[in-house]
């Protein structure tokens, strides 16, 4: 411990001792980030691994002044933006220090003329869209999780807005970046639209879960507010028709801000009221199960019937079979006038043709209203003694149905499954799964959560699909990543020995480390 | 074959040719050739060309002929996804998907007769469309040779989160950390109809500014480009639709704010600037931001603007110096990662 000991020392000498912290109630809290695994193993009484100290610099220099710091020792790093992956990145499992970056969260230039603005890696998702809006901007991206993410988090893990489909993924806002590498440096990536040279720095970075460096600011393309929107909703005869009306926008060149199918069980679950359909609809309606009422605390009877409905999957999944097919689409478009008024009429010529039938504006403005509600409803159904948790896969539209289809088979004797499509391109779309279960108790849990998650990754693997489109890989697919990059594993390992030579930054994490 | 090549065999790469001063020259038809390649070149600190047919030997370089390596290998038509062996030309490439209804966007004569591994190695920016992107830029999947002699594979996806886009590395890297052998690209319907509008303004400013107001209203020509005009500069583009748009050309001069031009010679004007021949003439390039052009075009005979985005443009002008390339820490980063991977592999 003395080593550790003068490690904290001369942090506090450099970030000054209210910005370091040892005592248990922070390294508790840093111990962790919002994999739904992690509530498990906790449920299940492993212990977690405590960072050694939590530290928050102030500007790049102390973020890379705590980086020559631990490189000197050998002393990990994992970089933390709000905690809020649900993949496990941000987990310290091998100790170390944790370095939060939400003190650099300043918006240090914003230029409407060029679209661009330059803002640091600390800044919370909601507060820099708020700042944005007042100048009459937005960056467009728009994750569940907006309130409780940060600029740095989302550069990390590929994160992705529900309004991707116009704006596209961060990475596709990005114009460069400024990352503390392994040497201590404050580096500059070379900016995406003018690259010399050398492949580009700025995708190599971004997605590298704070295994490659600590990114600390980032300039991206922002865009005016959106003069117009146009809401639709459609109740399609089956998801296939609800993916032919998704694909032919985005192949017409059209760029609606969001298309989200929820399948026949994510459907059902919004039930008589098509307008409460959102991201967390199907989890809402677990929810109701665990609760007496609105305003009423959960019931034993009602946890009892979760559990049972839970306990049984295979016989779940199958009465879900016998659902109607019909399936929600939602639909918005915004922009100026004219782009609205012609992706909004095409959307709705689609719609017809493959036999939707219309609902209005309705579900599409509800939807707006409530979309990032998800975030907060998982605690509940823990507290049934069940779990919940989410993934999503990408691949092509042709490949989608089998995708889709052979997903639910895998993951359905394991646990009840459902789903939606969204995050639309013109060359294939995400489908997001939900899934929920239980056990007979916390190890029995994990015991089937961690079968579930194989069966999902193993077949979206076996269609061809990616395992991850915005989440992440962090721990949750970290057994799947060698088979998901083949050789290409062999550009990490050099990348990972260019920037991190002491091998310090977030070991094990996206892969395993040698020997683990 | 070229004067001066002689027959040669290798036990790590079969059949090649060799000449003084370190050249070498090998035909690669099936990807692992490529990766074997590579390989042997990196083992002999030689050089990689990609080329497609006899060349001239290069000292301490080694030729790949990628001309074997061509073709199409499947067009999926649902997801519009056409399945490319790297070695096949962008023209090539645009013929064997136009065969099926469809198009990469425009090819521009300069790169017509690149091969698509080569395009990749060189991060080629040749095709600054703001309907279709780069040509590197519509990739859904991408296999490549490493020169660890090792081949990669990937899924095809339009967008993935499984950290780096480790593909990246081929692109813009020359061969030094591999070469594509195959890529998926994303392909589109063929337009029904092209028209091209001209809009002149009263400088290379008000020309950009006019091209960012049409970016921000959702306006995505097929291509455009902005030339000098006397004292104005006018900004042409390529206006390619499904014929739902019958007034294209009159809403981009509204949107943009200029004065309509008679666009008559707009369409040679752009395929003789987009000529193989003219390319090495175009090629130079100073890319200067928004507010600035007017000062980066001054002086400058023959300036042409060709990559106007929101924050900027790239001008390219004839005959001018090819601005050095500085080899920053970044460059060195680059060098640290080809040696890294060699490494990892010994």
């Amino acid at each position: 411990m003395e080593d550790g000991t003068l490690l904290v020392e001369a942090l506090v000498a450099r970030v000054g001792p209210d910005h370091v912290r040892t005592d248990a109630p922070d390294r508790d809290a840093y111990s962790r980030d919002l994999w739904p695994r992690s509530q498990l193993e906790r449920l299940a009484g492993d212990p977690p691994t405590r960072p050694l100290a939590v530290v928050w610099p102030g500007d790049p220099a102390e973020v890379a002044e705590v980086v020559r710091l631990c490189a000197a020792r050998g002393v990990p790093i994992v970089p933390f933006g709000a905690g809020s992956g649900v993949c496990g990145g941000a987990r310290p499992d091998r100790g170390g220090v944790v370095l939060d970056v939400k003190r650099l969260k300043a918006l240090r230039r914003v230029d409407p003329v060029a679209g661009e603005i330059e803002v640091e890696a600390g800044m919370m998702g909601e507060l820099l869209e708020r700042r944005l809006e007042h100048r009459g901007l937005t960056l467009g991206h728009f994750p569940s999780s907006i309130v409780c993410s940060t600029v740095g988090g989302w550069l990390a893990g590929r994160s992705a807005g529900q309004c991707s489909s116009r704006y596209g993924k961060i990475e596709d806002m990005v114009v460069d970046l400024e990352v503390v590498t392994g040497d201590g440096a404050i580096r500059r990536t070379p900016r995406a639209d003018a690259l010399g040279p050398g492949p580009d720095w700025n995708q190599l970075f971004v997605g590298s879960e704070g295994t490659l460096g600590v990114i600390t600011a980032a300039t991206l393309r922002v865009h005016p507010q959106p003069a117009e929107r146009a809401f639709g909703g459609w109740l399609m005869p089956d998801y296939r028709a609800g993916l032919a009306v998704m694909r032919g926008a985005m192949q017409a060149g059209d760029r609606p801000a969001v298309l989200r199918l929820y399948d026949a069980l994510d459907t059902f679950m919004v039930g008589a009221n098509p307008h409460a359909a959102e991201g967390g609809g199907a989890l809402s309606r677990l929810k109701g199960l665990l609760s007496a009422g609105h305003d009423g605390g959960p019931s034993r009877l009602k946890h009892a019937v979760l559990r049972a409905v839970l306990g049984s999957p295979a016989l779940t999944n199958a009465a879900v079979r016998a659902l109607p097919a019909r399936c929600l689409l939602i639909t918005v478009c915004e922009g100026e006038a004219d782009e609205v008024a012609a992706a909004h009429a095409r959307l709705e010529r689609l719609a017809a043709t493959a036999g939707g039938q219309p609902l209005g504006e309705g579900p599409g403005r509800t939807w707006l209203a409530h979309r990032h509600d998800v975030s907060f409803k998982q605690s509940k159904i823990y507290e049934a003694g069940c779990f919940v948790d989410t993934f999503e896969v990408a691949t092509t539209w042709a490949r989608l149905p089998a995708l889709y289809e052979g997903v639910r088979r895998a993951v359905g004797p394991h646990v009840l499954v459902m789903a939606h499509f969204s995050h639309a391109y013109p060359g294939g779309c995400s489908i997001y799964f939900t899934f929920a279960g239980t056990g007979a108790d916390a190890v029995a849990m994990r015991r089937t959560y961690d079968a579930a998650w194989r069966a999902g990754l193993d077949t979206a693997q076996a269609h061809g699909a990616v395992i991850a489109h915005h989440h992440g890989a962090g721990l949750s697919r970290r057994a799947h990543m060698p088979a998901a990059h083949g050789e290409a594993r062999r550009w990490f390992d050099a990348l990972k020995a260019t920037f991190d030579p002491a091998g310090i930054f977030n070991p094990g994490k996206l892969f395993a480390e040698e020997g683990a | 074959m070229t004067d001066g090549w002689t027959p040669h065999h290798d036990g790590a790469v079969g059949d090649l040719w060799t000449a003084p001063q370190g050249a070498a020259r090998v035909e690669v038809a099936e990807p692992v050739a490529v990766a074997r390649a590579l390989a042997w070149a990196a083992d002999r600190g030689l050089q990689v060309q990609v080329v497609r047919g006899p060349r001239a030997p290069t000292p301490r370089a080694l030729q790949l002929d990628v001309a074997p390596l061509s073709g199409l290998v499947a067009v999926d038509e649902i997801s519009r996804v056409a399945h490319l062996r790297a070695g096949t030309t962008w023209a090539e490439a645009e013929a064997l998907v136009a065969a099926r209804g469809l198009t990469l966007g425009p090819v521009p004569g300069c790169v017509a007769d690149t091969p698509i591994m080569a395009s990749f190695a060189q991060g080629d920016r040749r095709r600054p469309s703001p309907a279709y992107g780069h040509l590197t830029d519509g990739v859904l999947a991408l296999r490549a040779a490493l020169p660890t002699g090792v081949l990669t594979r990937s899924a095809v996806a339009p967008r993935r989160a499984t950290g780096p886009d480790l593909a990246r590395c081929v692109v813009g890297a020359g061969a030094a950390l591999g070469l594509a052998v195959d890529v998926h690209l994303q392909v589109w319907a063929r337009p029904t109809t092209t028209v091209v509008a001209a809009v002149r303004f009263g400088g290379w400013d008000a020309a950009h500014d006019g091209a960012a107001v049409a970016l921000g209203e959702g306006l995505r020509p097929a291509w455009w480009c902005a030339r000098r005009r006397g004292r104005a500069v006018e900004l042409l583009a390529g206006l390619w639709g499904d014929g739902t748009e019958p007034d294209a050309v009159r809403r981009f001069v509204e949107v943009t704010g200029g004065d309509e031009a008679p666009p008559e010679d707009a369409q040679a004007w752009r395929d003789a600037r987009l000529d193989p021949a003219a390319a090495e003439a175009w090629w130079p390039q100073v890319v200067a931001p928004r507010g600035g052009l007017a000062a980066a075009a001054k002086g400058r005979r023959g300036v042409e603007a060709w990559d106007l985005r929101q924050a900027g443009a790239t001008l390219y002008a004839p005959g001018a110096a090819a601005p050095p390339f500085e080899r920053d820490a970044w460059a060195a980063s680059s060098d640290r990662l080809a040696h890294a991977l060699r490494a990892e592999e010994a």
